[in-house]
């Protein structure tokens, strides 16, 4: 839609007001602020709900919607039952609009930036045949999972537990390309550029610009990716390109990809400054805000788990076992053990633990548990990391973009 | 540009689409079916605060009374909200709608609960970064209906963890 060349606008892009003011009569009743409207804006988007590009439509019914412009949508801790989560349980974040129909057949990847010897562009087919593909199980979890659960109440979307996904995604290693690109000494840090467009409609203002720094950048499990699950990515989730990096805030794992910069410096791209996806550099006191000076960037997402059966809620008879299973996984570090606790951690028992398909995957868990009165019980279970690190029972320190809240997860059960 | 009879036909297509919209807007509209259908159920709440949680609006109301936090949160107000946006009734209402849900969800308000300084902090952030426009003499109007109906929640707890919320309670173990 090319608003900017419409009747209704001008050339600088702002509704005529010879429009607005016909509008205005038509309507009995004043636009509030239309004079205020950004430019390009036309009150439509085109993955509106209900729309052929609404991503609800292939979902499951009972993921939950936090927000639909831009859409981001969670999934029950119940619906990451699967040991890889398939596209129609996989969590939403998006940080503006869906492109339309991305064009795979004449899709590029160009590298550019400071520490490239020279810029290069590739088709997609390139990718795909000019490469060795690989295929790896890898955790994307968003950097606010679990913000739901601070207080004092934080801005953005409320997730609970199911901004998490580890499906099976394939394509070429990141480190491959460069090498076949060529670097300076003088790398730092990637970013990359994605074609989704900002919630203005304005096609010139960047969404989401997020990167790491080159160690993570050049891992093995680093990938350009064009599959998930063995079929194309779905559009929400990047058709027909995306950067997946496992492990760290899945922000950084940029969808609809069209251009990698090899940055001399840490990336300055949309939602890599400010205090988007960093931390306070000291722990602060619940409900203190410092100066943007005052936090880093979040690299590791820290040791988690989740119960994914039984469901919440379930009432089950007193004395009959119950088995429990789950995931846990731990950003960079791998997952050593998990316990699971009937009686609010004051006793913990280990679960089964199973080691991970690949490094960054997710590792699934399994333990049976018995009621042993009638009544109200919480499950809880808890993960270790193998540096020894666990998941807290309670709210971890706070911070006032509520990031990285890996308090162990509980659900509730009755014995009857 | 010179007018040719193509965007003529195009502006005054626009214009019915707009008027259809406006009057489909205002109608009490027992057939439509809200976003919030198959979204936002209650479970989202699971470790909320017992004050914030809302029910659905039912599809087949224009307007809906529902529950919405008290300035404070103390008091459970009986608050009618507004079947497009699930927003609170308010004079202000109107400017709300024409500069912030212009852009972004509503569903980024409901979920949200910040005092007065906070609020105005996500406006300046959204100046800065997202290309919100000055907000001029309405901004304390935006300000005073955010703080009075998505402010913070009052609740006596002492910031580490609160109790689940209760859970739909169900028999059968198989899902």
């Amino acid at each position: 839609m090319e608003n900017q060349s419409s009747p209704l606008f001008n050339r600088r892009g702002f509704l005529k007001a010879g429009s607005l003011t016909t509008l205005t009569a038509l309507l009995g009743t004043n636009i509030v602020f239309a004079d205020r409207l950004p430019p390009h804006y036309l009150p439509l988007a085109f993955d509106y709900p209900g729309s052929p590009t609404d991503p609800m439509a292939a979902k499951n019914k009972n993921l939950v919607i936090l927000n639909d412009k831009p859409w981001n949508v969670e999934t029950p801790a119940y619906l990451l039952d699967d040991a890889v989560t398939p596209a129609d349980k996989m969590f939403i974040r998006n940080n503006g609009l869906i492109p339309e129909q991305p064009d795979a057949a004449n899709w590029t990847l160009t590298v550019n930036g400071e520490s490239v010897k020279a810029p290069k562009t590739y088709t997609l087919n390139d990718l795909k045949t000019k490469f060795t593909p690989y295929t790896y199980q890898l955790v994307l979890e968003c950097g606010g999972n679990g913000r739901a659960g601070f207080f004092p109440k934080t801005s953005g979307n409320q997730w609970t537990e199911g901004g998490v996904s580890c499906a099976e995604w394939t394509g070429i290693r990141l480190k491959d390309l460069l090498a076949d690109v060529g670097l300076t000494d003088s790398v730092v840090y990637i970013g990359y550029y994605g074609k989704d467009l900002h919630l203005s409609q304005d096609p010139n203002q960047p969404v989401i610009s997020r990167g790491v720094p080159m160690a993570k950048a050049l891992e093995d499990e680093t990938l350009l990716a064009w599959a998930m699950n063995g079929q194309d990515i779905p559009l929400v989730h990047g058709y027909p390109l995306r950067l997946v990096i496992g492990g760290w805030p899945a922000s950084v794992s940029g969808k609809w990809l069209h251009t990698i910069a090899v940055r001399n410096k840490v990336h300055d791209g949309a939602k890599m400054t400010g205090k988007s996806y960093r931390l306070p550099i000291h722990p602060v006191v619940p409900g203190v805000d410092p100066p943007a000076s005052e936090f880093k960037i979040i690299e590791s997402m820290p040791v988690k788990s989740v119960i994914t059966s039984p469901r919440t809620g379930l009432e089950l008879e007193t004395g009959k076992p119950l088995a429990l299973r789950g995931h846990a996984w731990a950003g960079d570090r791998s997952v050593k053990a998990v316990s699971v606790s009937i009686d609010f951690g004051a006793t913990w028992q280990p679960a089964d633990l199973a080691p991970a398909k690949n490094r960054l995957a997710w590792q699934h868990w399994t333990a049976n548990v018995t009621l042993p009165t009638q009544g109200y019980y919480e499950i809880w279970a808890r993960a270790t990391d193998d540096a020894g690190v666990s998941q807290p029972m309670v709210m971890p320190q706070w911070n006032p973009e509520g990031y990285c809240n890996n308090a162990c997860h509980r659900i509730a059960v009755k014995g009857v | 540009m010179k007018p040719t009879p193509k965007p003529r036909l195009w502006l005054a297509t626009s214009l019915c689409i707009w008027v259809l919209c406006a009057w489909v807007a205002q109608q009490p509209a027992p057939a439509r079916k809200p976003v919030a259908a198959r979204a936002t159920n209650p479970k989202s709440a699971v470790a909320g605060p017992p004050v914030r949680r809302k029910p659905l609006a039912p599809a087949h109301k224009p307007v809906t009374v529902t529950e919405a936090a008290a300035p404070g949160g103390l008091a459970l107000a009986t608050v009618a909200t507004d079947p497009e946006t699930g927003l609170a009734l308010d004079k202000n209402l109107l400017l709300v709608k024409g500069q912030c849900t212009a852009c972004h969800s509503s569903k980024l308000i409901l979920q949200s609960h910040f005092d007065r300084e906070k609020w105005t902090e996500r406006i300046r952030w959204m100046q800065k970064t997202q290309k919100l426009w000055d907000l001029g003499e309405t901004e304390p109007a935006i300000l005073t209906y955010l703080t009075t109906y998505y402010g913070p929640v009052a609740t006596p707890f002492d910031g580490r963890r609160l109790p689940l919320a209760a859970p739909g309670w169900y028999r059968n173990a198989e899902r």
